[in-house]
């Protein structure tokens, strides 16, 4: 294989949630350009451990694109330079021999940094444990068609639910604002006739959690849904909005 | 009635309660300047044209002072929807500040339109035009206008009134071009912020359409420019020596 890359990685490195970090630089040499972005970092972290160095800490999981568990903002994109594609999906293809790549952590208050790459993301889960369920009798698996559903709100819903809880719209946004991801919790279950019960407390118990976590609010910009690699749309945005506004009004 | 309040509490406390009431407001004012917009529009239509019809606009409802009640009332209400405008916009902007204490080294947008970028920035400048106009044409035009004959005489059926020349006022203010252009800037900055805002409060109150988005944003954009050609046509005019 010829034609490795040689790039210069500027990473941030922090020991820990009290230190104040800093940018460091490396170089990741002759890299395969069908390495995973994650394994080219395995490639510099294999140097770094030989030569008795910390090695860059960095979330990962499933590496194949389904568990949201892999960051990093990369030149400024959450994920990367590709569109719809998680860190771990992306390829040092995209990039070119002698390019110089900054690598952060998703920023946010509510993410914070417990080492180098890697933050905290437990918000996200008592975002969801706010009102991101219906409460319905489970048990055996209903049959398919018993609870009709529209085709429209089917995908719709299917397209929330895609979300795969990973945090890039709030690392893309300026405002450091989840309401991508709670919007595509709130309408993946609105949409579907198990979360009617819950509908509008859902809404405004989600929405309140996540004002709690000291998320941003939108600006309307869309840097969440250009950033999101499942390529949610900001429409559950204002579906969120409407059921907060609509319980708001009633309740 | 207490629960009322702690409810009313909780949303505008809420992110998304605030920003509707930014939308709420805003809405308001999209509104305003359009109907504001043809009122001005009639300089074009000569001297009597905008002096009468500030005169009535003034004599609207039971006088207090120098304006009827009708105007006064529009006023208290307007003033009240800036307040609210300003206050969400303060609040959500220091909120947003907070969400993001340490900053990106490489920061890149992808998507971001100008306009939205720079919204609090034409926001900003557009409340400092809002209160030199208040003063150069509503409350201190003898301090902030250039020197017109204060008055002029009209028929309003059938009797002579002496009233405000509203039209002396405004052609002598904008031929001298630093406030010509000044004011020019300003609708310059609304268009911008125009722009952004009419899509946005589509999205705010939760009626986003995939399908219709596109006309949306057209629709945004032409109404930022018509009030951009409306309004800044008059400045334009007087500074060319049209209106005279
Ligand atoms: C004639 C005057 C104005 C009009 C017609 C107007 C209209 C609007 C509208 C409709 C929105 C959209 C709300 C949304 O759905 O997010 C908006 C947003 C905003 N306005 Fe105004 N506004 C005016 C003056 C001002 C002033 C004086 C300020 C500040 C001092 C201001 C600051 C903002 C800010 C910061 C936003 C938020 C933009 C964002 O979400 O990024 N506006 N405006
Ligand atoms: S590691 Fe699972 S999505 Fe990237």
């Amino acid at each position: 294989m010829s034609g490795g890359l040689n790039l210069t990685l500027r990473v941030w490195r922090q020991n820990g949630p009290g230190d104040k970090g800093r940018i460091e630089e490396y170089q990741a040499k002759d890299i395969n350009p069908n390495k995973s972005f994650l394994e080219m970092l395995d490639v510099v972290n294999e140097g770094l451990i030989t030569s008795g160095q910390d090695p860059i800490e960095f979330d990962h999981d499933c590496r194949e694109g389904i568990c949201g568990m892999c960051s990093l903002v990369i030149n400024g994109n959450p994920h990367g330079p590709e569109r719809g594609t998680t860190t771990c999906q992306l390829h040092m293809r995209s990039f070119s021999d002698g390019d110089v790549i900054t690598i952060e952590p998703f920023r946010a208050g509510a993410f914070p940094v417990l080492k180098d790459l890697m933050v905290d993301r437990s918000a996200f889960d008592r975002v969801t444990q706010a009102g991101g369920y219906v409460s319905i009798r489970t048990g055996a698996a209903p049959d398919a068609h018993a609870t009709p559903v529209g085709k429209e709100n089917a995908d719709a819903a299917f397209d929330a639910a895609t979300c795969i809880g990973c945090g890039a719209c709030v690392a893309a946004c300026k405002n450091a604002s989840a309401m991508l991801f709670v919007g595509a919790k709130v309408t993946h279950l609105s949409l579907l006739p198990q979360g009617q019960p819950e509908r509008e407390e859902r809404a405004r118990n989600m929405v309140k959690q996540m004002d709690e976590e000291g998320f941003g609010n939108c600006t309307n910009q869309y840097e969440c849904e250009a950033a999101c690699p499942k390529e949610i749309s900001r429409n559950v945005i204002s579906n969120m909005n409407g059921d907060f506004l609509l319980a708001s009004l009633r309740k | 009635m207490t629960a009322a309040i702690t409810r009313s509490k909780g949303f505008i406390n809420s992110s998304i309660g605030l920003k509707a009431l930014m939308a709420a407001s805003g809405l308001v004012y999209v509104g305003f300047v359009f109907v504001h917009m043809l009122g001005n529009l009639q300089i074009f239509l000569g001297a009597e044209a905008i002096n009468v019809y500030a005169y009535n606009l003034h004599h609207t409802g039971p006088m207090l002072g120098k304006s009827g009640a009708v105007v006064w009332g529009a006023r208290i209400f307007l003033l009240l929807c800036l307040a609210i405008h300003v206050f969400t916009a303060v609040k959500l902007k220091k909120q947003n500040w907070q969400a993001r204490p340490q900053k990106y080294a490489y920061s890149h947008t992808i998507q971001a339109t100008i306009a939205s970028r720079y919204m609090g920035f034409s926001g900003l400048l557009i409340l400092v035009f809002i209160v030199y106009h208040l003063l150069h044409f509503t409350f201190m035009p003898e301090r902030f206008a250039v020197a017109y004959a204060p008055t002029m005489e009209h028929t309003i059926h059938g009797t002579s009134v002496a009233m405000h020349n509203v039209y002396g006022m405004v052609v002598a203010s904008f031929q001298w071009a630093p406030v010509a252009i000044f004011y020019i800037v300003a609708q310059v900055l609304l268009a911008l912020h125009l722009s952004h805002a009419v899509a946005s409060v589509i999205q705010t109150l939760g009626f986003d359409q995939e399908s219709k988005r596109a006309r949306v944003q057209q629709i945004s954009t032409a109404y930022a420019l018509l009030i951009l050609v409306g309004n800044a046509s008059i400045p334009l005019a007087i500074l060319t020596g049209l209106l005279q």
